[in-house]
């Protein structure tokens, strides 16, 4: 630590910190054009200089990047550097056109405040004469560079922190400006963050010029829902409209969105929102009122109900419900539908990946806090594509790469853009992915490059662990994958000896087996090794899905009550049925495999399901597509008219996160609230939907709303005891927060279990993938740009991404006859096929294509099943 | 020396950049053909040397054993040459050098001042040995400096030995080299690298071209040693593309350096591993800022980045790098194989050893010198420099490139040494000295300067990128007659702020050409400003083209020179100027011997 005065302010900060950073802890602000606290310091602007006295010598210094040292004195606002700032103010507005009446910057311009704070009274220099194109061609994003004052923070913050380097300065001097190669247009994660991060109007997001001025808009601060990490939102509206999004600075992502989070909104206003509920009659869906359709669809549940009892309806619900509606849906599930049918289908995703780690640690989630993935020395990704995936993510491990040197160790079954970076690669075929990461913990032990004192203190299960690790050396495992068993030794050897590593597992479409034995992987790994309960360190799990971590807690599923329980647990039972002041179904209930299978066989005659597509998103297109059709009564509630709801006998338009309040748990167990900004006339929320529901079926629920839900939840769950809105309304909490006062911890596992020690898993027997006859692997691929298939009705991200394009590797192309835009046939096992447009792709590996999940034209679940995660077909020119 | 026993006379033909652009091979071929046809072709050995220095008067043969020096010598040269100085043993003495205030022509090229009074420590194989040869360069103890450092001292003697020399960076910021490899050496990261800059940008600056073409091991073994001071195992040489010829000729250096094992593993059997790659720059002066340099290196755009933290500490590729440039290294073979006192025995109290100065502009002999550090300005130009020609009067002198300052007549007398320099406002900068006479304008002179520091700004910074372009936007105003009262000191204030807050060292020096012009040349500004009048007549829009009778000697040249037939003239009478017919061009001003223009 170091201790210094700044403007007669003594302040004590860490060494290496800046200047500046010094005296914004001081509480003085020092004026800067170029600095954001998520670049490396820039130096381009100079306004931040200060006079430094120390050692008997003053100098005049650039706050940003000289570090503060013992005993300087600083001063930031003496005349000559105030002058000084004047006249770099008046330098910059020589070529900065003065049309701030006409800009969309105006108003949320760091320039217009700063040439206002220092009272810059007149432009003493002639204004330059230059004139450059205003760029309208990229998607997204204007740019206009007569604007530009050439801080860079665009091109670093898509160098530093994207990883992307799509824009760079072109030219010099004063000619200088911001483009990519040879200025064509934008082809990169339109992440929006140049748009952003710019403090003037150079560059802008295309859709929000001429919309509205930042002291126009109204701002509400919520929580993006689209992936699982959480990112808050800052929407802007005017005229009751969202015209403008952004994400604060302070907030746990850093002021980092990606395209879906910053672009993705348009969805929230489309023309094909559900605005009426629709019941079917006489083979059509018609609009009616909410009274009449709340009455049908309660009517005929209980009718249902009665008939074949309640074991004949069942429900599935949504990873994208809040919190409170998760919680208020499972209650009505099992207190007035009475069934103990209920899943979501993240249950086939995320499910696998908490399931692996609870056994394991005591809590099935994330074990540390996101932010610190920028600081470990290794990074795992254990079939983690981040960059499409969940791109904020992705920046953390750009930080940690760029900024730290650290090694990214990538297992995967395609290259992502994160075997860009410098690190070492174990590429393979899908369902391999868990062989080399036991592979890996096999030549930790082997070679004693963990404590094993330590891990018998925290631990049982090791020799159950080596024992079953018998098959899993390098050598066996690299035959069987193709990965080189150096690599694989290397990699463990890194990870090992690493002071600090982090494992980032993601969700693989339905492959809950695959996600089991990876998450079990990553666990062992991490115990093992000791990367646990230490900052930067951990396994982190990451679902698909917004509160894909919610649904978990909220015990979305049919073995599970809220807070983790076994639905056979008695005492937690009990305590269930006294507070929803009902008993509940006996036993476990069918999960969302088994609903499908037993619709189609008719045993299942009224589904209820909430924010899922079923049709387009489960396995087996045409086993769903039977059992949707074979079903007595489908209610459907969604807030777009899906394919599924095109089946549904009664349709419930919803509320989208952007109209409602509620709670979302990140992957990082991080609990933030959802506002409104907004609300169109005519849907419900899903809330206010099984609150009424409940009324008409006899059973009425009450809740005065989502806060006390969140009141009831915080009683019940342990870990969410400390949770409340009040406590939210200062920001958000990680949980377990056991009390008003816990702050909530980031870190699990810190010194001990909830079980008192971990249990390290067994691997499971190694077996060699089959190929069922089929030469290749199909991978069902995320884009950044999508997700789940609702992203269809947003018109922005159809715009960049219109259609689905399956991936291949040149050779495979080549050896098939097709080029890039040509149309293959994919053939599955059960002969079925789909059709899609292919290009070439250096992500797919040889004998792999990659075919997004996204598009319902292509129908790719005709080709997956619930059994057999891994799909083997044939590709074909069609 | 490169004799071979067989031949009794060696011819060395310069080859360096200035004399083969004034046809040095063509002469090489012409003596060929001629001592072929006489059959002297195993008596005269012809050797293409680097860069004599002397390029005023090339091409330059010098014939040893005795040192004759030819100078300006022609293909059709080449007969009387063969058959005279050859044959007939006697001097061609229509073909040796005169001093242009002299009568008689000097044969000895020890005796010419412009030799006689420099001292060779870069330079010290220049005109001796063929470029391209190593064993040449061997046999006048080449690596004997690093075969020294790494048989008998370890890597902190070397260190010790360079800061007890004296050596100071030749860059331009003159920072103490033992104290930067000192400081390399101290951060135990690894790789660490060894970076020889050689992006001389400067505009007439060549010292560094002719280093690299004339003698390239001499800069392989600074490097080589200075790896092994501070445990680099690769170097890379920064050279921009402009020098294709240095380019290949350190190539072939590097490649003939491995074949000996003076560079690659286990360098002479110590167990010290060292190699160097060479990369060419892509034509921006900013990539000479060390750390521009870096980032070019690496693929970046070439921008000087934020210090700290030092280069010495995380430089290419966040690891430990040492720079210096070309001179810098050349130094370091010598240093460490006579030792530092030696060194440090020649030059002032701060400034130790000698510097090469690329002299050129109004000056008669305009090439390359090497003088010990102290010497004055006044020695460089007149004595080594042979004066200002036509007898015209020494005005000033632009030392340090566009980033230097200008040293006015009155102070001729300074010593050449960094802290003399940096007093009278100048600095050492690489080497650049531009001398200027009488017919040169202060004004324009400073806007020449700001101008190609706006052209070649990078663009990061504000206070360079914008306030150099209004501090040359002024500049123009004052020369084209605008000038308004104030602007001399808005030129002050605003180089001050630009000198204060511009991040590189370009930047803040950027302005020193305006600024040192105001300090001596005041009385210029106020001219152009005041008066309207450029009193060099440079700036046409000051100039009033009208003959001054009481100056007229009534020669007519004007009239006959002007190509616009503006110049009312008859014999015997005073000359007058047309107005509505006159260009400006200027022509009657520079064929006018009176200065009887204004």
């Amino acid at each position: 630590m170091v201790t210094l005065t700044i403007d007669g302010v003594e302040v004590t900060v860490e060494r290496g910190t800046s200047i500046l950073d010094a005296a914004q802890q001081a509480g003085i602000r020092i004026p800067t054009l170029c600095n954001d606290k998520r670049l490396v310091p820039y130096g381009a602007c100079r306004l931040c200089m200060v006079e430094v006295t120390a050692r008997g010598r003053t100098r005049t210094l650039p706050a940003c990047f000289n570090p503060a040292r013992d005993g300087m004195e600083v001063a930031t606002q003496t005349p000559a550097l105030n002058e000084g700032r004047r006249i770099q103010l008046s330098l910059l507005l020589r070529s900065h056109p003065l049309l701030c009446p006409s800009c969309d910057a105006c108003g949320d311009c760091r320039l217009q405040d700063l040439v206002h704070e220092y009272e810059v009274p007149e432009l003493p220099f002639t204004q330059e004469s230059r004139y450059f194109h205003v760029d309208n061609d990229s998607k997204f994003i204007r740019f206009n560079m007569n604007l530009c004052i050439k801080c860079g923070m665009c091109m670093r913050i898509c160098d530093e922190v994207q990883g992307v380097n799509e824009i760079s300065f072109i030219h010099r001097g004063l000619e200088c400006e911001v483009s990519t190669d040879f200025g064509r247009p934008l082809d990169c994660e339109f992440c929006g963050q140049c748009a952003q991060v710019c403090p003037v109007g150079a560059i802008s997001s295309k859709w929000l010029v001429g919309t509205g001025r930042d002291f126009e808009l109204k701002k509400t601060e919520t929580t993006c829902s689209f992936c699982s990490l959480g990112c808050t939102l800052t929407l802007g509206e005017k005229n009751k409209k969202v015209v403008w999004v952004s994400s604060p600075g302070d907030s746990h992502n850093d002021g980092n969105l990606c395209v879906k989070g910053r672009y993705g909104w348009p969805y929230v206003y489309s023309e094909e929102r559900l605005t009426k509920p629709k019941i079917k009659r006489a083979g059509t869906l018609e609009e009616v009122d909410w009274n009449e359709a709340l009455s049908f669809v309660g009517q005929r549940f209980n009718e249902i109900k009665a008939a074949h009892g309640p074991g004949s309806l069942a429900a599935l619900g949504s990873e994208r419900l809040t919190n409170e509606e998760a919680y208020v849906f499972n209650r009505f599930v099992r207190t007035v539908l009475e069934t103990p049918h209920l899943d979501h289908a993240g249950g086939y995703g995320y499910r696998g990946l908490v399931d692996g780690l609870k056994p394991i640690f005591g809590y099935p989630a994330s074990t540390n806090g996101l932010t610190e993935i920028k600081k470990a020395n290794v990074v795992l990704l254990l079939g983690a594509d981040l960059t499409e995936s969940h791109p904020v993510a992705k920046n953390e491990v750009i930080s940690a790469w760029k900024r730290m040197e650290s090694t990214v160790i990538v297992i995967d079954s395609m290259k992502t853009r994160l075997t860009r970076a410098p690190g070492l690669y174990l590429l393979s075929q899908p369902g391999t992915e868990h062989l080399l990461a036991f592979a890996m913990l096999k030549e930790i032990i082997d070679q004693e490059l963990f404590d094993r004192k330590a891990l018998d203190l925290k631990a049982d299960g090791f020799d159950e662990l080596v024992a079953s690790l018998k098959d899993y050396s390098p050598d066996n495992v690299g035959r069987i994958t193709g990965v080189d068993a150096d690599l694989i030794r290397e990699a463990a050897k890194t990870f090992a000896e690493a002071p600090s590593a982090v494992i980032l597992v993601t969700d693989g479409m339905n492959r809950m087996a695959q996600n089991v034995v990876c998450a079990q992987a990553a666990a062992n790994l991490a115990l093992v090794t000791g990367h646990l309960g230490r900052p930067s360190s951990g396994v982190f799990v990451l679902g698909e899905k917004a509160n894909a971590q919610g649904a978990i807690d909220m015990g979305l599923a049919p073995d599970m009550l809220p807070g983790f329980k076994s639905i056979s647990d008695e005492d937690a039972r009990k305590k269930i049925e006294e507070l929803w002041e009902s008993p509940l179904p006996e036993g476990e209930g069918m999960n969302a495999a088994d609903i499908i299978k037993k619709a189609a066989d008719g045993e299942i005659r009224g589904l209820f399901v909430v924010g899922e597509n079923p049709l387009e998103t489960y396995p087996d297109r045409e086993l769903v597509e039977k059992a949707l059709s074979k079903l007595d009564f489908l209610v459907v509630q969604d807030i777009f008219s899906s394919s599924t709801a095109g089946k549904a006998h009664a349709v419930l338009p919803v509320s989208s996160f952007a109209e409602k309040v509620g709670t979302f748990t990140s992957a990082e167990r991080l609990v933030q609230r959802l506002k409104p900004a907004f609300r169109i006339p005519g849907p419900k929320t899903d809330l206010e939907i099984f609150q009424a529901l409940s009324v008409v079926m006899g059973k009425s629920m009450t809740y005065a709303g989502p806060e006390t839900i969140m009141d009831e939840i915080a009683g019940l769950i342990d870990v969410y005891q400390g949770i409340s809105y009040s406590r939210l309304a200062e920001g958000p909490l990680h949980w377990p927060c056991v009390d008003d006062s816990d702050p909530g911890k980031s870190i699990l596992y810190e010194s001990s279990f909830p079980t008192g020690k971990a249990a390290l898993a067994a691997a499971p027997a190694v077996v060699e993938p089959a190929t069922d006859g089929l030469p290749m692997s199909l991978i069902p691929g995320v884009l950044k740009f999508h997700s789940g298939s609702f992203t269809e009705w947003s018109s922005s991200m159809m715009d960049v991404s219109p259609e689905g394009i399956a991936e291949m590797n040149l050779k495979d192309m080549k050896a098939i006859g097709v080029g890039d835009g040509d149309t293959v046939k994919i053939t599955g096992s059960s002969g079925l096929w789909i059709r899609t447009k292919v290009k070439e792709s250096v992500r797919a590996l040889e004998g792999s294509v990659i075919v997004p999940q996204h598009f319902s034209a292509i129908k790719l679940n005709s080709l997956t099943s619930w059994e057999e995660p891994l799909v083997r077909v044939r590709v074909e020119k069609a | 020396m490169c004799a071979s026993p067989y031949y009794r006379m060696q011819f060395m033909l310069c080859a360096g950049t200035g004399c083969m652009a004034s046809g040095s091979l063509e002469v090489k071929d012409a003596l060929e053909k001629e001592l072929e046809k006489r059959n002297l072709q195993d008596d005269v050995q012809i050797v293409m040397t680097g860069c004599n220095g002397f390029c005023a008067r090339g091409p330059l043969v010098v014939c040893y054993p005795d040192g004759i020096f030819y100078n300006q010598v022609k293909p059709e040269h080449a007969p009387l040459i063969v058959e005279e100085h050859v044959l007939k043993g006697r001097i061609v003495e229509s073909l040796l050098f005169k001093e242009e205030t002299a009568k008689d022509r000097v044969p000895l090229i020890h005796d010419i001042g412009f030799f006689g009074l420099q001292r060779l420590i870069v330079l010290r194989n220049r005109g001796l040995i063929d470029a391209e040869s190593i064993d040449e360069y061997i046999a006048r103890d080449g690596y004997a400096g690093l075969a020294k450092a790494l048989e008998s001292m370890t890597p902190e003697e070397v260190i010790e030995e360079i800061k007890k020399s004296g050596l100071r960076g030749r860059g331009g910021g003159g920072f103490p080299a033992g104290l930067k490899w000192e400081e390399c050496r101290k951060y135990e990261v690894f790789p660490k690298y060894t970076i020889c800059n050689g992006d001389e940008g400067d505009p007439g600056a060549f010292m560094d071209r002719s280093v690299m073409e004339g003698d390239p091991h001499s800069v392989l073994e600074g490097m080589a040693i200075s790896g092994y001071a501070i445990g680099a195992g690769q170097g890379y040489i920064y050279v921009r593309a402009e020098y294709p010829l240095a380019i290949e000729r350190l190539q072939k250096a590097i490649d003939d350096a491995r074949d000996y094992g003076l560079l690659g593993e286990n360098i002479l059997g110590k167990g010290y591993d060292f190699d160097i790659e060479i990369y060419p720059g892509a034509g921006a002066f900013v990539c000479g800022e060390s750390t521009a340099l870096m980032y070019s290196i690496e693929g970046k755009r070439g921008m000087p980045r934020i210090k700290p933290p030092r280069s010495s500490e995380a430089g290419l590729w966040n690891r430990p790098t040492n720079l210096n440039n070309v001179e810098t290294f050349a130094n370091v073979g010598p240093i460490i194989m006579r030792g530092a006192d030696w060194y440090a025995s020649i030059g002032t109290e701060g400034s130790k050893g000698t510097k090469v100065f690329a002299l050129t502009g109004a000056v008669n002999n305009v090439g390359l010198v090497e003088v010990p550090m102290g010497t004055t300005l006044k020695s460089l130009i007149f004595d080594i420099g042979g004066g200002i020609p036509k007898k015209r009067k020494f005005k000033a002198a632009q030392i340090g490139g566009p980033s230097g300052g200008c040293i006015p007549d009155h102070l001729v007398d300074v010593q050449i040494d960094y802290e003399s320099l940096y007093d009278v406002g100048a600095m050492m900068g690489s080497g650049g000295v531009v001398v200027m006479d009488e017919r040169t304008c202060m004004v324009d002179t400073a806007r020449f300067f700001i101008d190609f520091s706006v052209e070649e700004s990078c663009g990061k910074c504000i206070p360079c990128r914008e306030g150099l372009k209004v501090m040359h936007e002024k500049l123009t105003d004052i020369c084209e007659g605008r000038g308004q009262e104030g602007d001399i000191e808005f030129l002050q204030e605003l180089g001050r702020h630009i000198v204060k807050t511009s991040h590189c060292g370009l930047g803040k020096a950027a302005p020193n050409p305006v600024l040192s012009t105001i300090r001596y040349f005041r009385d210029e500004y106020e001219a152009h400003i005041h008066d309207k009048h450029c009193p060099a007549l440079v700036c046409t829009d000051l100039i009033d083209f009208v003959v001054i009778e009481e100056k007229c000697k009534k020669c007519g040249l004007c009239h006959r020179n002007c190509p616009s037939d503006a110049i009312i003239w008859e014999k015997k009478q005073v000359a007058k100027i047309d107005l509505s017919k006159c260009t400006k061009c200027r022509t009657c001003i520079e064929n006018c011997k009176f200065g009887a223009i204004r």
